[in-house]
């Protein structure tokens, strides 16, 4: 486990700047993902109990679809970069 | 308050298998999603349907997922000025009252007929749409695919009345891949009505055409948003065959009416409770990931293509939908006991389940194909110039 972990280091140190960047921000937001649903997951019946109350309590499922889709999203974004997978124009724009 | 309490006990106990279950197929929605531009919930709600999800809470927790992934790709087409807005604004104040019908409609068939009535409502909505559209799309494969090769057997010469979009695909060869965007004819017959008062210029079509011709799109796209969430399937098809707009401005502006529609829709379905943000969230998860796979995947692949995949996909599902008309007739007591047995039943449920599955399976099958087989031929090239 830990060469594991000093492997994984020493990868991301000799990264280009551009790429270790990257790598930075899709585990930064991987992990801020994994918090959202781990308290979504963790508390299933508090959740159901407020979100489905209806009437101004509609907001909350609204407020957290869209909490989740900024934070998980850019995640999802930028998750296939770092493993190079692109559109062909955007990989011919930067060639 | 009532009827949030029955509806607490219709909700899903999410275990690991649920979890995975509804993850893979938020991958492969979102696989198709991306590849396609819009629609993958048509794949979402039955899917959701098929392990036993109300066909309500399916529909609004579809709605959830989706309004904000709509308002991230329509802030980029309009950052890309692929969006009519005007376009978008006439027909998304339709929409929205479309979204508002429905969703009382289904409200309403819920309320007297239970879950079996309104998961029969929304299947039969499915059946019926998967089947025009899909079938609007092979026809229009089939037609592309003529076409094309009459073209390579005449003459080089494009028609003067065409519009072009060109594309390349991994060896950048763009010479096979010209295909011809037609305005259909009863696009140009729409275009020469004049009724005065009603008339509007859009720019992206470059005609005038009348709001008559635009509210009953609308109002259509709303229905059919708040009743299977998939508004664009109505919506894109409209926008580029009736109307005549071009395929990336008519899925551009959709996307930014798709988000109008999904908040509108997500807070009337909220407001009755119907949302289930656990389901929403561990779909979205998958969703995303695949959107944007799907999305890199359509680069790699000729025009056609993707209409290949939404024909394939429609028309198996359709067939999925089809196979639990049977069952929520004699959940509904239309069909008695003794006219279908329980095993028949069963059968039936097991065999739209694995229906679904295979078109979830066919469609992600062709993209992951084309995106790894696209990737390769890229990396090949690169390789060959250095």
């Amino acid at each position: 486990m830990k060469n594991h972990i000093n492997k994984m280091i020493m990868t991301i140190t000799t990264m280009p700047m551009r790429r270790r960047k990257l790598c930075f921000k899709v585990m930064l937001l991987g992990v801020a993902s994994i918090l959202l649903y781990a308290v979504l997951l963790s508390n299933q019946q508090a959740i159901n109990d407020y979100f489905l109350r209806g009437g101004t309590y509609a907001l909350l499922p609204i407020l957290t679809a869209i909490i989740f889709s900024l934070v998980y999203g850019l995640f999802a974004g930028n998750f296939w970069s770092l493993f190079g997978i692109g559109s062909i124009r955007s990989k011919r724009l930067r060639r | 308050m009532h009827e949030m309490a029955s509806h607490m006990n219709a909700l899903i106990n999410l275990d690991t298998a649920n979890l995975a279950y509804l993850f893979i197929l938020g991958f492969g929605g979102g696989l198709l999603c991306g590849f396609m531009g819009a629609g993958g919930a048509f794949i979402l709600t039955p899917g959701m349907m098929g392990i036993g999800i109300p066909a309500l809470v399916a529909v609004a927790s579809n709605m959830c997922l989706s309004f904000p992934k709509a308002l991230v790709g329509s802030l980029k087409r309009l950052k890309y000025g692929l969006v009519d807005m005007k376009l978008a604004a006439i027909l998304g104040v339709s929409t929205v009252a479309g979204v508002l019908v429905g969703a009382d409609v289904q409200n309403k068939i819920r309320a007297a007929f239970g879950d079996a009535g309104s998961n029969l409502y929304v299947s039969v909505a499915f059946i019926v749409i998967l089947a025009v559209v899909g079938g609007i799309f092979l026809k229009d494969v089939l037609k592309t695919c003529v076409r094309n090769c009459n073209k390579d057997n005449a003459s080089d010469n494009p028609p003067d009345d065409a519009s072009y979009n060109v594309t390349y695909n991994a060896s950048g060869d763009a010479s096979k891949n010209v295909e011809v965007e037609k305005v259909t004819r009863l696009a140009r017959w729409i275009q020469s009505v004049n009724i005065p008062g009603t008339m509007v210029y859009f720019k992206s079509i470059d005609a005038k055409i009348s709001v008559l011709f635009t509210i009953p799109i609308g109002f259509a796209t709303g229905m059919m948003a708040a009743t299977v969430a998939v508004g664009g399937f109505v919506g894109i098809p409209s926008m580029m065959y009736v109307l005549g707009a071009p395929g990336l401005i008519a899925s551009a502006t959709e996307l930014v009416i798709a988000f109008v529609v999904g908040l509108g829709g997500s807070l009337t379905y909220a407001m009755h409770g119907m949302v289930d943000i656990r389901l929403a969230m561990v779909i979205l998860a998958g969703s995303l990931l695949g959107t944007q796979l799907g999305a890199i995947g359509s680069t790699y692949v000729r025009p056609y293509m993707v209409k290949v995949v939404m024909a394939v996909t429609m028309l198996t599902v359709m067939f999925s939908r089809l196979l639990m008309v049977p069952v929520y007739l004699s959940q509904l007591g239309v069909i008695r006991g003794n006219e279908i047995s329980g095993s028949v039943i069963t059968g039936l449920k097991s065999t739209s389940f694995a229906i679904m599955v295979l078109a979830l399976l066919i469609g992600a099958f062709i993209i992951l194909k084309a995106l790894v087989k696209g990737l390769l031929i890229e990396r090949t090239t690169v390789l060959n110039r250095l």
